[in-house]
């Protein structure tokens, strides 16, 4: 499995995916949507863990420009803005499960990184 | 109803400190979770240590250099939120604009960021003071941001400075980028008119430097501490 996680927060994301390897899970970071999407041009991902407010486009645009490319890819949010309004978006373009607030728990992340893998969810 | 409460919350400025207080937390957020993540690392690399010595000390600084760093910018996002918290506990106060300045622009900074436009704000030769209810002040300087932040395209610049022209408060944008002509207007339409009868202030566009001023009212009592 391979796993692409995106955030500004770069001393955020960098320290995950180091985590993840710990966890064998192979995970590169983009800390800019334009980033993750160069990144997805010459890699191939399972699963994009996708931060919801970010300068210039927000994760759930993000998807959609990562979906329409890579049509087999499944979603995780992140958050640190817990509004209603953005708690049923992420919900409705990921799933309940699948939207984890900040700070996150890596033993979480790792299961819900595995389950939507057993589940067949990476298309 | 519906129209009355969106109205009291326009006019009474809890829509702003909604806004603001949303803009805080989420900053807060991130420094925790940045905390977490790498008091998580140290948890894996002690571990980690302890099948395969020895721990990498020079790792487990840097990581703690990163706590540091995450606690220092929390602390100023935290005592930012106090000053604003306490800019309701007198109707009318002398404050030094440039200071409410930095503070307006630092409370909505997570709202700049997402539209990708850096506010830089540089600080007079010498304080400027006016003497106004200070929290609606603090609304008032944000609604005359965000007018301009609405009005520039993603990626550019705003630098906003204070100054005294004639004896009079003044508040000076200027931007690099291309800001939409009648802005000065726009922006005035947007501040509720219960927020320009409570501070009234006096727009004008200086046409040899394209700066958009702002004129507050002159300083009337009880100068700055």
């Amino acid at each position: 499995m391979k796993v692409l996680l995106v955030d500004d927060e770069k001393e955020l994301v960098s320290t995950l995916a180091q985590r993840l390897g710990f966890r064998g899970i192979e995970a590169d970071w983009a800390a800019t949507p334009q980033e993750a999407i160069a990144l997805l041009d010459q890699n191939h991902y399972d699963i994009a863990v996708l931060d919801v407010q970010m300068p210039g486009m927000d994760g759930f645009e993000l998807k959609e420009k990562l979906e329409s490319a890579a049509p087999h890819m499944a979603f995780i949010f992140i958050t640190g803005h817990g509004s209603e309004e953005c708690y049923h978006i992420g919900c409705s373009k990921a799933g309940e499960a699948y939207y984890l607030v900040k700070p996150v728990d890596i033993d979480s992340l790792v299961e819900k990184l595995n389950s939507l893998k057993d589940k067949g969810e990476t298309k | 109803m519906t129209q009355s409460v969106e109205k009291l919350i326009q006019e009474g400025g809890v829509g702003y400190f909604g806004a603001m207080t949303a803009s805080v937390s989420h900053e807060i957020k991130n420094c925790l979770a940045i905390m977490n993540e790498n008091a998580g690392l140290m948890t894996d690399l002690i571990l980690l240590s302890q099948q395969r010595p020895p721990l990498d000390l020079e790792r487990i600084q840097s990581i703690t250099e990163r706590i540091t760093g995450q606690i220092h910018r929390a602390d100023t996002i935290l005592k930012n939120l106090n000053v604003f918290s306490h800019s309701m506990d007198k109707p009318v106060q002398p404050v030094d604009l440039s200071q409410a300045v930095q503070l307006a622009a630092s409370l909505g900074r997570r709202i700049s960021e997402n539209r990708r436009i850096t506010v830089q704000h540089q600080p007079p030769e010498k304080p400027v003071e006016v003497t106004a209810p200070f929290f609606f002040l603090l609304y008032l300087i944000w609604t005359i941001l965000e007018g301009a932040l609405d009005a520039m395209p993603s990626g550019s610049t705003l630098d906003i400075t204070c100054s005294e022209k004639k004896g009079l408060p003044v508040i000076s944008l200027f931007s690099k980028a291309v800001i939409k002509p009648g802005i000065e207007k726009a922006m005035t339409l947007t501040a509720s008119q219960h927020l320009l009868t409570l501070i009234p202030v006096e727009v004008a566009v200086d046409s040899t430097t394209t700066e958009l001023i702002f004129g507050l009212p002159r300083p009337t009592h009880n100068p700055l501490p």
